[in-house]
């Protein structure tokens, strides 16, 4: 009965381990594809701006990360790798600031062409839209910025693809964490097995 | 910083460092040193390999991205490391395609069943 539970969970933990390495393999494709578009991205943007405009010599010379991973360990040992980005754009919808910065005054009012006294002077102009700290931040942040001010579309589309493939990479490492763990639990239940079936032959 | 997440290190060629600090991941300031290294022709083995150290040292560091080719020249260091984190993935680069068949984690699944094994 023993030897048939034991038969039983190997058969679970293997069949686990199996899945666990199909999903790792598309996941794998999936972010070698991203990442080949992000190349092939940065060629064009190179292309565009030229050779020596988009190099290693542009990186800021202060960076702050615009990403990170939360590390949380399961019951098993497995960890959970989960990328938290903070270009999130629901973020910066759901705090209602429009993504386009407006200049000058909010209302229509009359040009002073000939000067004060012939036109009835403006309202107090008013502020413009307020930015939330963290928007102001990540614009000045954005690694864009190393690059110039008009960066050419496919540097923009390299960016995405970069970014997609991060979201990848930590779904990745969740697997192979999830797959190290199983390998552990198969080889110590095949032992208890052995020793199980040694004792009883 | 570390109450916030763990940063995710790179150390690749130019075009894969130059597109993940694109994407975000880099930090660099007068304190710190920096989470990446764009490996050239003329990086030396061993400051690949003391900075690949220094990575798997740090506690802020969850997620170590490098080129399959320059994983290659420092096997041994990654098939020494056996912790969960920082997790260590295998990428591939413009020239070096991704192989499965020399990634740490995938060889130590091969090889891991025997005929006797599924009896």
């Amino acid at each position: 009965m023993a030897e048939l539970a034991l038969s039983q969970e190997l058969d679970e933990r293997l069949l686990h381990l199996l899945g666990a390495l199909e999903t790792l393999q598309g996941k794998r494709d999936e972010f070698n594809s991203r990442v080949e578009q992000g190349w092939f991205s940065l060629s064009k943007s190179r292309f565009a701006m030229g050779c020596k405009s988009v190099s290693a010599l542009q990186y800021g010379a202060h960076m702050e990360p615009l990403v990170r991973v939360c590390a949380s360990q399961g019951e098993g040992g497995q960890v959970a790798f989960q990328v938290i980005p903070e270009w999130n754009p629901s973020t910066e919808a759901a705090e209602g600031s429009p993504s386009v910065e407006e200049i000058g005054p909010q209302d229509q009012v009359l040009r002073q062409r000939k000067g004060p006294g012939k036109t009835a002077a403006p309202g107090p102009p008013l502020g413009p839209a307020p930015k939330s700290d963290s928007q102001r931040g990540a614009l000045s942040q954005d690694p864009l910025t190393w690059f110039g001010i008009l960066v050419s579309q496919s540097l923009r589309q390299a960016q995405n693809s970069f970014k997609e493939g991060i979201l990848l990479a930590g779904e990745i490492a969740s697997l192979q964490s999830d797959i190290e763990v199983t390998q552990a639990q198969y080889r110590a239940l095949l032992e208890r097995k052995r020793q199980l079936l040694a004792r009883e032959g | 910083m570390a109450g916030r997440g763990k940063l995710i290190a790179v150390l690749g060629d130019e075009d894969t460092v130059t597109g993940f600090l694109l994407g975000g991941v880099g930090e660099l300031n007068k304190h710190r040193k920096p989470n990446f290294l764009v490996v050239e022709k003329d990086t030396s083995l061993t400051e690949i390999e003391e900075t690949f150290r220094s990575f798997l040292a740090r506690e802020d560091i969850g997620i170590i991205l490098i080129n399959q080719f320059i994983a290659e020249l420092i096997r041994h260091v990654l098939d020494g490391h056996t912790r969960s984190l920082p997790a260590v993935l295998e990428i591939p680069s413009k020239e070096h395609p991704y192989d499965a068949a020399r990634d740490s984690i995938l060889r130590r699944a091969r090889g891991m069943f025997t005929a006797e094994d599924l009896r």
